[in-house]
């Protein structure tokens, strides 16, 4: 029993540098693994459905959903990802944020799942597939087109708004921040000004990758969840309603003054490379309506994000740069009136989702009908 | 217990165990236990009760080894020692109070000190009225009684809903925030059956021969505090008595045992419960292929998650050399059900075997001579599965999941032994070949699984709708 010990105690200790090696191999090892696209290993599309948007969750328990920030998983749980046979299908992407994303509406009362339905039965089938995300950054957007690009898209639907413009707020959300790789490489690509996102090699090993780790996993799982019940967000059974009375007027926009040229501060060049670097694509840009406030005050405000002089300012603006970019651009801002919007100042009801499909299906039309009339000339 | 609890103990063990090489075992075991209990009882609502709580688990503790102990000098030095440490202890936690940068006082919200002296004088006025009752077998019984009384207080809405009620009435707190969640007594179902069964032997064998250190160490061991084993007194005092010089096997188990754990409660049960059935789930998912998933994969999730815990505690137990007993035995490739539920939480299931099961049934082969003996093996077979229901809280579905488990028992009884008569070896099927016995391990699994719609779902009517979808009725 003693010289068992005695060999014991080696292997105990033999044990555990064996161990501390392993582990050392195993967590910088994982620098390399996540080159690979491992995100794109999916059951998705395959053993269930994709989903009709991407990946997000803040309640993953209730919602059956999740956010993560690995963007080939994200696209490879979306419907998007399916092999689509029909090559006379015309698809149409919907980029935006969390109102195009359809935050409190189910699936198939989404902008794009109305606009399936309405295109339904058309001779066109045109499909819509929703790659809104609940996140407001111009350059997040462009992230997802580029993303998008990998697939055979006829027609992106840009929707914007002021606060995915300001030059300040671009890096400021998860998703970015989480993706320095990709983010970089569009900074660079599309040349814009933009600071680039740090990458740091640490941040890649096992251990500080074990949360994306278990979310990849996670996603697949709750795509049964998915797939068995039909639902990717939580549904409250009340909200708190969106605000329309303020105490007191907003001298300021994100640190920007009324004096100040609001231009100047805001990432049109993101629009602008954006579109002009993808020529070989079509475009159309939409400003998506925004609660117009008849509360307290807002004869100085519209609503909680935007005082009324940078907003008003915005509108000029982007008619200004649309013109010149030559970019097709609908200004739908007042399009919802003021109670048809839920827990936020860019959140839709089910009708006012109505009569906004109902909009962008003529605007779908009628470019549809303009390409049809370029054609036969 | 959390993964820095967890930590905690295989660090602390660890320390021990090779700075002190096992000595003063006991000592190490009852000072880290007595930590234990009041760490891991959660901050209560109700004023104080997070303290009271455990000092009333230890008073259980005193007042039951003065009953189960006849041969023991109970004022020996050790004994009074290992008092004197318990009582210090609390009266030190007590004190904490006044003492804000104690870390003990973050544990528990500690009532004043007076309160606490008053409750000493207290005990020590039942412990010398107990001492001087003669006729102990009133004493033990009534012990069983008022330890079972919580029990069923304690797993009863209702009756826990009228107990914080009144707490909060004595306590001057709000009646209307009264909930049966704030009485929740951390690990007291596993000191329950540890104390019934001290004092069932001790009935048996007309005493039994304990230190009061060693018998608290036994209660309120802290690697299996919260979910078991739950060990025999007398391997457990043997372990805890003898000194073993086998360091380096120990930490080698310790570890694969540890390492499982984790792996199996925190990656694969984790995993699991996620696709798991839940109330929620019952009434959202439509579709029978997906119902019948999530329902499988509870089973899974389960047992990795009990198993986890179990290899845990396990592990934690071997790093300091006391081998606790095994509490799963690979029941998910059991060929029946009866070796099912012989490899699952085997230590309960032995418990219930030994102190209701066995006994009861040899009550009515002896007194009822006339009775049928397949009905009293299928009436007591139903009874004490749905006793080990109800030990999971009282409720209609508890009661439906041990009526489950037990109908299927003595269906597959009869059915083997119809069977076996049938074949000429005289073997089940199962035995015959691979593929007999890998369907009767699925028909096992899936009945086992159908049972566990029961013991998930809160009430009738979401298990109902699960079997509506599952069996589209």
């Amino acid at each position: 029993m003693e010289n068992n010990n005695a060999k014991l105690t080696i292997s105990v200790k033999r044990i555990f540098i064996k161990t501390i090696i392993i582990l050392a191999i195993v967590n910088f090892g994982w620098i390399y693994i996540t080159k690979l696209p491992i995100g794109d290993l999916s059951f998705y599309n395959i053993l269930f459905k994709g989903r009709d948007r991407l990946p997000f969750g803040e309640n993953p328990s209730k919602s059956y959903n999740l956010s993560l920030y690995d963007l080939d998983a994200m696209f490879a749980s979306h419907e998007i990802d399916k092999k689509h046979s029909d090559a006379d299908e015309l698809h149409v992407v919907l980029i935006g944020d969390s109102s195009i994303w359809g935050f409190l509406q189910e699936p198939d009362n989404t902008l794009s799942g109305l606009l399936n339905k309405r295109f339904l039965d058309d001779d066109k089938k045109i499909i819509f597939h929703n790659l809104g995300y609940p996140s407001i950054s111009i350059l997040k957007d462009l992230v997802l087109i580029e993303k998008a690009l990998e697939y055979e898209i006829d027609l992106f639907l840009w929707f914007i708004t002021l606060e995915a413009l300001p030059i300040s707020e671009q890096s400021e959300i998860p998703i970015i921040k989480n993706n320095p790789v990709d983010v970089n490489s569009i900074i660079e690509d599309y040349e814009l000004s933009t600071e680039k996102i740090e990458e740091r090699v640490f941040d890649k090993t096992f251990w500080k990758q074990r949360r994306n780790i278990s979310d990849l996993v996670d996603l697949q799982l709750f795509g049964i969840l998915w797939d068995a019940t039909g639902i990717d967000q939580e549904y409250p059974e009340s909200y708190n309603p969106a605000q329309r009375d303020f105490t007191e007027p907003i001298e300021q926009y994100h640190s920007i003054k009324s004096d100040d040229k609001l231009e100047d501060f805001l990432a049109l060049e993101i629009i602008k490379n954006g579109i002009e670097r993808n020529k070989g694509n079509n475009f159309i840009l939409i400003n998506e309506p925004i609660l117009i406030s008849q509360g307290i005050n807002s004869s100085f405000q519209y609503n909680y994000y935007y005082p009324r002089w940078a907003y008003d300012q915005y509108r000029l603006i982007m008619n200004k740069f649309t013109q010149e970019n030559k970019i097709l651009y609908y200004d739908l801002w007042n399009l919802i009136p003021e109670d048809e919007f839920t827990n936020s100042a860019i959140h839709l009801t089910e009708n006012a989702e109505n009569v906004l499909a109902e909009e962008i299906a003529f605007v779908v039309e009628d470019y549809i009908g303009r390409i049809e009339k370029n054609d036969k000339e | 217990m959390g993964i820095s609890q967890i930590i905690f103990f295989i660090s602390i063990s660890l320390i021990y165990r090779l700075v002190f090489r096992n000595k003063g075992l006991q000592w190490f075991v009852l000072l880290i236990s007595l930590v234990t209990i009041f760490w891991l009882q959660p901050i209560s609502t109700i004023r104080n009760l997070d303290f009271w709580l455990p000092v009333l688990g230890l008073s259980f503790g005193i007042i039951s080894w003065i009953i189960i102990t006849k041969k023991v000098k109970h004022y020996s030095k050790q004994n009074l020692f290992t008092f004197i440490t318990v009582i210090s202890f609390m009266l030190i936690l007590g004190a904490s109070r006044f003492i804000p940068v104690i870390v003990l006082y973050k544990f528990v919200t500690i009532p004043g000190f007076f309160n606490i002296l008053l409750f000493f004088l207290l005990l020590s006025f039942v412990i010398l009225t107990i001492r001087l009752f003669e006729n102990k077998k009133y004493i033990h019984w009534g012990m069983v009684g008022i330890i079972s009384i919580i029990f069923i207080i304690q797993k009863n809405d209702s009756l826990s809903y009228e107990i914080s009620l009144f707490l909060r009435q004595i306590n001057s707190q709000f009646s209307n925030l009264a909930s049966s969640d704030e009485i929740i007594w951390i690990g007291y179902s596993y000191i329950a059956f540890r104390v019934i069964h001290a004092l069932i032997e001790s009935r048996k064998r007309n005493g039994l021969e304990i230190s009061l250190r060693s018998y608290l160490c036994y209660l309120f061991y802290f690697p299996a505090f919260l979910a078991g084993p739950i060990d025999k007194i007398d391997h457990f005092n043997a372990e805890i008595s003898s000194n073993k010089n086998t360091l380096p096997l120990n930490i080698l188990k310790a570890g694969e045992l540890i390492a499982v754990g984790l792996f199996q409660k925190f990656i694969v049960a984790d995993t699991f419960a996620v696709v798991s059935i839940t109330e929620t789930l019952s009434g959202t998912i439509t579709s029978k292929f997906w119902m019948w998933v999530v329902v499988i994969v509870y089973t899974f999730r389960i047992y990795f998650d009990f198993n986890g815990y179990s290899n845990i505690a396990l592990g934690i137990s071997e790093i300091i050399g006391i081998q606790l007993p095994v509490n799963f035995n690979k029941p998910l490739i059991s060929p029946t059900l009866s070796i099912f539920w012989n490899n699952w939480h085997i230590t309960l299931t032995q418990w219930f075997r030994a102190y209701f099961f066995n006994p009861i049934t040899r009550f009515f082969r002896t007194r009822f001579k006339s009775l049928n003996s397949q009905f009293i093996l299928a009436f007591m077979q139903i009874s004490t599965m749905v006793l080990i229901g109800l030990w999971h809280g009282i409720s209609y579905n508890f009661i439906i999941w041990g009526a489950w488990i037990g109908v299927g028992l003595f269906l597959q009884n009869r059915m083997t032994g119809f069977v076996t008569k049938k074949t000429s070896s005289g073997n089940p099927l199962w035995k015959k070949s691979p593929i007999y016995k890998t369907i009767s391990t699925i028909l096992t699994i899936l009945y086992v699984s159908l049972g566990w719609v029961w013991f998930a779902l809160p009430d009738v009517n979401a298990s109902m709708q699960v079997f509506n979808v599952l069996f589209g009725m």
